[in-house]
């Protein structure tokens, strides 16, 4: 699997953003910046609810977006996973209900269930959980939805260590392109393998 | 007392409701989604039998919907039905009354559902009929109920449009709100009182329904 992307876009402010990289089969790629630098913009023009101003845009050989092609895949068809930091599952679903409503890989589903102990956790509702219980869910559903590729955007802040290993390390043995943005070193040490610097306009 | 009063008031109430919560789901879906133009001039469309007088709707309605009109002649030809003095015609005027009622109600709830949870099911790969039903419905009940109960009460209660197209008909086409005018008009002001206070108990039941509604469900 690999997904590289070379796009522009330009802010309704005049400001523009410029990003150029690739990845391959299992790669991890820290994206860095600072604040306000674009990394959420970023993921918003990979997800495609924003549209580039110019570039190119290739998952798995499937152009995603081509501006000279007029090439724009919605976003359902991508297949391209996203957690936030301010994790949003559905809240009329139970977790189970929550999780079978992404679920395209059971058996990821059962291991990771076991895994991250969220068995306790399957019949109840989202406002009844913590930060961190909410974040987990999160992640699993979003893996379980068989992405090609991943974007965690500050997916770990409310993770205890123990549980970001375990999550690591299912996101590693899926061997998808993964893109992280944190501002927390913990998160990134020894898990990414890339690291790209989104350049002041 | 006059049942057949009641009867077809609630009747004309309930189907009228059902036909606009099917349609206020689907036209506040699309309300809500859409950024063009033209779906804010539909929405201002849907919108102005709020702020027009029951008379001017109902002039225009007996208009098109005659048997002389163009439309009103084209139900009768083929469905032998006539749009004019019949309880077909009361609920297709009922609808189009009551649709603001319906459609305000439900359009705030799906506004106010945040973003990032149709994206986060856009970005699980499903539909928008899948997001309306399993995101968009489910998160909006307590609208939806809302305006379920304020378009049946406000067919329950309408007067100019009904008696203009319903003509007040006894056992065809009238309704409770034009019994009591007619039992006013006979100075029978016992009977007036009786239709009165049935439906200002339903009036009471209405409202305290949308109070225990509005606690119920939680808004975002």
């Amino acid at each position: 699997m690999s997904f590289s992307c070379n796009i522009s876009y330009v802010f309704s402010s005049g400001e523009s953003l410029a990003v150029d990289f690739s990845l391959s089969n299992g790669d991890i790629l820290h994206l860095q910046g600072n604040n306000a630098s674009g990394k959420t913009t970023t993921f918003n023009l990979i997800n495609g609810f924003l549209t580039p101003g110019s570039g190119r845009a290739v998952l798995n050989d499937v152009v995603l977006f081509d501006k000279v092609g007029g090439i724009n895949i919605p976003v359902r068809h991508r297949h391209i996973a996203r957690v936030f930091q301010n994790s949003y599952l559905f809240p009329n679903m139970s977790v189970k209900k929550n999780l079978d409503f992404a679920n395209k890989n059971p058996t990821l589903l059962e291991n990771l269930v076991k895994a991250l102990d969220l068995t306790p956790l399957m019949g109840k509702f989202p406002a009844g959980l913590s930060g961190g219980q909410l974040q987990k869910v999160a992640i699993v559903q979003s893996l379980i939805n068989n992405p090609q590729l991943l974007l965690l955007d500050e997916a770990f802040s409310n993770l205890d260590v123990s549980t970001k290993n375990i999550i690591k390390a299912y996101i590693i043995a899926a061997k998808i392109p993964v893109i992280i943005t944190s501002h927390n070193s913990e998160d990134t040490d020894g898990f990414v393998n890339k690291v790209y610097k989104i350049p002041v306009a | 007392m006059d049942l057949s009063a009641f009867y077809i008031t609630f009747k004309v109430a309930a189907i009228s409701t059902l036909i606009l919560l099917i349609l206020g789901i689907f036209l506040a879906w699309w309300l809500s989604v859409s950024k063009s133009v033209f779906s804010k001039t539909v929405e201002v469309l849907c919108l102005i039998p709020l702020l027009l007088p029951p008379t001017v709707l109902g002039f225009y309605l007996l208009m098109v919907f005659n048997q002389n009109s163009t439309i009103g002649k084209a139900v009768y030809n083929i469905f032998g039905y006539s749009l004019t003095f019949s309880q077909l015609g009361l609920v297709i005027a009922s609808v189009i009354y009551s649709l603001p009622f319906m459609l305000q109600p439900i359009l705030n709830g799906f506004r106010k559902i945040p973003a990032s949870l149709i994206q986060q099911a856009q970005i699980l790969g499903k539909g928008d009929f899948i997001i309306l039903w399993k995101v968009v419905i489910p998160n909006s009940v307590g609208a939806i109920m809302g305006g379920c109960i304020l378009s049946f009460m406000h067919t329950v209660g309408e007067f100019g449009v009904v008696l203009m197209i319903g003509g007040n008909i006894p056992g065809r086409t009238q309704m409770v709100s034009m019994k009591i005018y007619e039992e006013v008009q006979l100075a029978n002001y016992n009977m007036a009182h009786l239709y009165a206070v049935v439906l200002i108990l339903l009036a009471f039941v209405a409202l305290f329904l949308l109070n225990i509604i509005n606690r119920r469900y939680r808004e975002f």
